[in-house]
Order: C-alpha cells, then structure tokens, then sequence
C-alpha cells in the first residue's frame, strides 16, 4: 500500500473543526487581561505565554502529524516551510512565509501577516513591553521539543508595536535523537 | 491447547544468519529474548516488509522437538517505567492474537519506553512479568528499526548500527510476521509507537495504526487531565479503542 501523501494546509483547514474567530480573539484577550491583573509584571506575563505555548504545543505535535500525514522533515528548511504553510494555515486560518534564512540553515523568521490573536487589539502605554502573541513562540518551541528539534524562538517584529508584520524568529539550537533508554545489563 | 504448551515460547527474535553485527542494542534483545524462554521452537521464520523491500531471516534453533501447530502464542510487549532524561520514546502497543480470529492486546507505551497503556483482548498465555515483557519488546523494536535502517540498500548514508535515529528517519520496518502471530508497528515522528500483534492472516494494518493513533490524539492529547507522558488513564480513550478493535477482528 502506498504511503498517504501529507495533505496541504488548505485541504487540511477544510475538514477540521472551527471555532468562532471571534470567540477565539476574544478569549485569547480574555486570558491576557486576566494574567496582566494576577501578575502585574510585563515580563512575568511574557514567560507565563510563553509555557502556556509550550504547554499546547507538546500536544499539538501530535494532533498536527495525525491529521497531516506529513512524515519526518529532513532538514530544518522543510521543517520551516511546514510550519509556515501547514502548520498555521492549519490551526490558524493564516498562511505565513518563511524568510531571512541564515548561511548555516539553522535560523530563519517566520512572517505573519495577519494574525487571528490581534483582532482588535491595542496596547496601552503601561504595557508597552508585553509580547502579546508569546504563546505562539511556545506552541512553537513545545511542538518542535517534541520531535527531538530543541529550539529558541523570538519575536522580532510585532505590530502591536508599531510594525507591519509579525515576525518570529525560530533558531534551531540542537537536534536530540532518542537513546536506548535501558543499559546493557539490565 | 495442549498442555505442554505451558511453557513460554517465543518467537520473536532475530538473529542475522550469515553477519554478525558488533552492536550491543541487537545483542542484548536478542539474549533477554533468548534468556526469558526456557523452551523455543525448533524454526521460526521472520518476514519483515520494508516499505521497497522484503527479505527473510531464518533462524533455526537446534532445541527440543517441534512444537504443535501454536494458535495462541503470546508475544510479551513490555515497556519499563525507566527515567532517562534525553529520551523520548513512546509506545503505542497494541496486541494480542487468538486461533481463528483477530485477537487483541493494546499495550501504549511512552516516553523513555515507558508503557502507557497495555491492553488485551484475548491471550491466552500468560508470560513473565508485565515490567520484563515491555523492557524486552521495546528493545527488540528499538534495535530491529536500527537494523532495518542499518540495511536499507537505497539509502545514501547509513548510521553506524546502535547509533540513535531521530524516530522517523530513514526506513523502518511496519511488519514482520511468524508462523504464530503478525506484529505491525507504527512510529509517529513525535516518538509515539504504535503495536499491533494479530494473527498472522491479518492483511497490512496501517490504515488501522493511524486510526489508533487518531484515536490516541483526540481523546488522550487533547484531554486536559491528561500528562503527556504519564499512563494513560483515560476511561473513554478505552472504550473508544476496545470498540475499534472489536469492530475490526
């Protein structure tokens, strides 16, 4: 039998379950508000987004590969591109590109366009250091632990901030190969 | 079954019948298979269907007289709750056999070749303890995907054998059968191993490996008690694959 293809982004988008954009906005802004008033401190926020994604993102790994079929990506750059064209178009509805790639292939910016989260939202001046979309950079982070890719992700531009696009930064530090978890004697 | 089948028999291992091959992993599923058996029969002939190409290793094993026609021999799937810091490793084991019919045993294994669920649905015999069944399956995998990326003809560069393989690169094997049961095994690129052990008639399983694995993320992912990594202790998780299976034996 031959393998299944990996279905695109699109067709993938399709036949998946959606939720109400609206109601996604707005809940995502919901758990903001309400993190900002727990926490008060700008950084403190950062970082909660931060492992709220990689939370979401070490099961989203799992949900992405079953309903997409692609199989191992053999080098970053492909990792990148599935990212950007399966993976968000995908969970998101957005279709992002993929740019700014470095001479050794292990650093590249992911380009975001429009983005689902941001829909009617301003940052007050007493936020001004807050990442808002943070948990993208964790969901990112988590998905990519998960099959053995350990990585940093940043944001570069951001347009709550004065920018015209969302620009991620994803730099691959290592890749972790699974061991043989028993030794020899046991 | 007679009686004399009492006795564990195993018949899932390998042995390269003309190289040998230095690595350690091979060496030692191989002898904790060997060792775990006090009686094994007389030839087993493994098939293992890569996806381009097949080939067969004999073994022959110059022990007791031959066995009678087996219908329900086990196959231990054991995974060993083993805390390694860089590992990764899940398994999805799925299995079990009978004589006429599809029989299952479901058995998920996780990270660090933790067993995360383990299910049957008829075995007959009962072998060793769980622990030494899922340490001795999780091994005799890890090293057969080794081995079968170790002697893939068409691939440009090969590891050295024992070397770690991210889970899904290179080839790897999806089944290999006896003449007493069919394992086919699903690896995910996120680690997580799915095994089914059936009868040996049992057609190519794949589709039923996705589904399972389809089944495992909507309702182990995406259940919020759930840690990823922990046994799986999801009621409707069971219920859900226990009718998938009896659907399909």
């Amino acid at each position: 039998m031959a393998p299944v293809a990996p279905r695109s982004g699109d067709a993938i988008f399709a036949n998946i379950e959606r939720v109400n954009a609206e109601l996604f906005t707005l809940t995502y802004g919901a758990i903001v508000r309400q993190l900002l008033t727990d926490l008060e401190e700008v950084e403190e926020v950062n970082k909660q987004l931060e492992q709220m994604g990689y939370n979401i993102g070490i099961r989203l790994i799992d949900e992405f590969l079953a309903k997409s079929n692609v199989s191992r990506c053999v080098d970053f750059r492909e990792t990148a591109d599935v990212i950007a064209k399966v993976g968000f178009k995908m969970f998101l509805g957005v279709t992002a590109s993929v740019s700014n790639w470095d001479a050794e292939g292990t650093c590249c910016s992911i380009i975001l366009e429009d983005n689902p989260l941001v829909d009617f939202v301003e940052l007050p001046d007493t936020c001004q250091g807050l990442y808002y979309c943070n948990i993208l950079s964790g969901v990112i982070r988590g998905a990519l632990e998960m099959v053995s890719m350990k990585t940093e992700v940043t944001w570069i531009r951001d347009v709550l901030r004065g920018d015209d696009v969302f620009e991620l930064q994803v730099k691959l530090l290592k890749q972790v190969p699974e061991e043989y978890p028993y030794k020899d004697d046991e | 079954m007679p009686s004399s089948l009492s006795s564990i028999l195993l018949h899932s291992f390998i042995l390269p019948s003309s190289t040998s091959f230095p690595s350690s992993p091979v060496a030692t599923a191989t002898a904790a298979l060997l060792s775990s058996s006090p009686s094994f029969a007389a030839v087993v002939e493994i098939e293992l269907v890569l996806p381009d190409l097949a080939f067969l290793l004999h073994v022959v094993d110059s022990c007791s007289s031959p066995p009678p026609s087996l219908t329900g021999l086990v196959v231990l799937v054991l995974a060993n709750l083993l805390h390694h810091s860089c590992n990764r490793i899940r398994l999805l084991a799925i299995q079990g056999f009978g004589s006429t019919s599809l029989l299952i045993k479901n058995a998920i294994f996780r990270g660090n070749g933790v067993c995360l669920l383990y299910r049957e649905w008829n075995r007959p015999l009962r072998t060793l303890n769980a622990q030494q069944d899922h340490k001795l399956m999780f091994g005799l995998l890890f090293s057969l995907k080794s081995l079968t990326a170790k002697m893939d003809p068409t691939s440009a560069e090969k590891g050295n054998l024992g070397v770690p393989q991210l889970p899904g690169q290179g080839c790897s094997f999806h089944s290999f059968r006896t003449n007493t049961y069919k394992l086919s095994f699903m690896e995910s690129p996120s680690g997580i191993k799915i095994i089914l052990v059936t009868h040996p008639r049992t057609g190519d399983l794949r589709d039923s490996l996705k589904y399972i694995y389809n089944l495992y993320v909507e309702y182990v992912v995406k259940n919020p008690l759930y840690t990823p990594g922990a046994p799986i202790r999801c009621q409707l998780f069971n219920t859900t694959l226990d009718q998938y299976m009896r659907g399909i034996a």
